[in-house]
């Protein structure tokens, strides 16, 4: 089936299959920012924004964005690289498969909160999982990250 | 999963008159649960722009749209104080901001599921449930009855009434599911107490709803933890589950009547 939707700011025309997810549909159109883990919403890698809002793509069909509008880390590359910094910076990148789904995110959580605390930020980026960092590196990173901005 | 259709009304009238068409036909909510399902789909018809995705008041009340997502309950501005913010709290711990982002108020209620945190709090608020063919019902009933595929669940109803309630769960780790979930609430001689993920369904316990309005949350512990019913799962056993309860349950009355 066809679908229409703006990604990354562009408006595009996929051809997909009904069964597809949308984590599936990007990754085979090239979009490979977003990571597939768990495969069951659970872990956060996938995390794109659906109409602004944070979504696991694994569990997104992909259909369901027709007309809808999608953003993934290949479209906010000013903000993923300053994230990707401060994380480098903070020892927080070890083997980077979750960052990609992290940066979306911190990205989301910019717009909606206005100069969150500390348990705001864990709450916020709970469904993001890292196995390699312990977080507490992690938060060092984004606080850095957020300071910056500022 | 294999769909072969995959349909998207533009209203919940549209909705109903497709799975009229298409009787095998499988309504996607959030998608979260259809998603990890095994069975074969051939339609889907997905709510995502049928226009249910709202809470808001009504001369009665609130109403949460079918398609109202869990952040969207813990963000409503109508729901912060509604009886003490327990429709907030209840969710609030789910997964993460994502999975909160997609899983559904009707998703969740179709579902029945056993450790539905939600399901508990409503029980508690005298929810109602509204579904396309057989209309209006109080929210104890409708899980009372066999789901019928072929009905839609269109919105939920809370009634204007100014609920003092508590909230309490227990997770082995942060954002798991819930081991126990309890919600009681208070509104002048009414009086609920709600325990769920027993692991089965959140029930009333009538008992301990009149300790409650005499005001002994101790009794309402007791009373609560001796007469449900609590059984094993991989989280927890049975007789830890009726421990947790009279814990959880003092709590949530003692907070209640403070
Ligand atoms: C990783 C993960 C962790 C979770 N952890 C928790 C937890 O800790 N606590 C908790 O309480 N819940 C938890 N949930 C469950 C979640 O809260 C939802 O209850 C669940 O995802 C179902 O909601 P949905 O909107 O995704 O429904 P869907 O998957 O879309 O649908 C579920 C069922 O309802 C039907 N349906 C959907 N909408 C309607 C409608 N409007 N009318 C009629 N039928 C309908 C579908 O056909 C399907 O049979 C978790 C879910 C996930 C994915
Ligand atoms: S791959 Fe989607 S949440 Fe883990
Ligand atoms: S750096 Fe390896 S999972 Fe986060």
């Amino acid at each position: 089936m066809t679908i229409v939707f703006t990604l990354n700011d562009r408006e595009v025309t996929w051809e997909i299959e009904p069964t597809e997810t949308l984590l599936q549909a990007l990754r085979r159109n090239g979009l490979v920012g977003a990571k597939e883990g768990c495969d069951t919403a659970s872990c956060g890698v996938c995390t794109v924004l659906l109409d602004n809002k944070p979504v696991p793509s694994c569990a997104v069909p992909a259909a369901r964005v027709d007309g809808h509008t999608v953003t993934t880390v290949e479209g906010v590359q000013d903000q993923a690289r300053r994230i990707g910094e401060a994380m480098a910076a903070e020892g927080a990148d070890q083997c980077g498969y979750c960052t990609p789904g992290l940066v979306m995110s911190l990205v989301a959580m910019e717009k909606e909160l206005d100069q969150p605390d500390d348990e705001q930020i864990r709450s916020y980026l709970a469904g993001n999982m890292c196995r390699c960092s312990g977080y507490t590196s992690q938060m060092r990173a984004v606080r850095k990250y957020l300071g910056g901005g500022r | 999963m294999t769909k072969q259709l995959y349909l998207k009304p533009r209203s919940a009238a549209e909705a109903a008159a497709l799975l009229a068409e298409h009787r095998r036909a499988v309504i996607i909510g959030g998608g979260a649960y259809v998603r990890l399902g095994s069975r074969r789909i051939d339609v889907a018809v997905d709510l995502y722009d049928a226009g249910l995705d709202y809470v808001r008041r009504t001369p009665n009340g609130l109403e949460l749209g079918a398609m109202a997502t869990f952040r969207m309950l813990e963000t409503a501005p109508e729901l912060q104080d509604y009886a003490d913010g327990i429709l907030v709290r209840c969710v609030e711990r789910i997964v993460g901001v994502q999975v909160r982002n997609i899983t559904t108020v009707g998703g969740t209620l179709f579902g029945r599921y056993g450790f539905s945190n939600l399901i508990t709090a409503l029980l508690a608020l005298d929810a109602e449930v509204a579904l396309h063919h057989a209309g209006r019902m109080p929210l104890g009933d409708f899980l009372a009855t066999k789901p019928d595929s072929c009905d839609l669940l269109t919105a939920v109803f809370l009634p204007d009434q100014v609920w003092r309630a508590s909230w309490q769960d227990m997770t082995r780790t942060v954002n798991d599911y819930a081991v126990l979930n309890v919600a009681a609430a208070r509104c002048g001689d009414q009086a609920r107490v709600v325990v769920g993920a027993r692991p089965g369904r959140g029930v009333r316990c009538p008992e301990a709803e009149a300790a409650l309005l005499a005001g002994d949350a101790d009794g309402a512990a007791e009373v609560a933890a001796s007469t449900l019913e609590f059984g094993n799962d991989v989280r927890a056993g049975g007789d830890y589950r009726r421990e947790l309860c009279r814990t959880l349950v003092a709590r949530a009355t003692a907070e209640v009547l403070a």
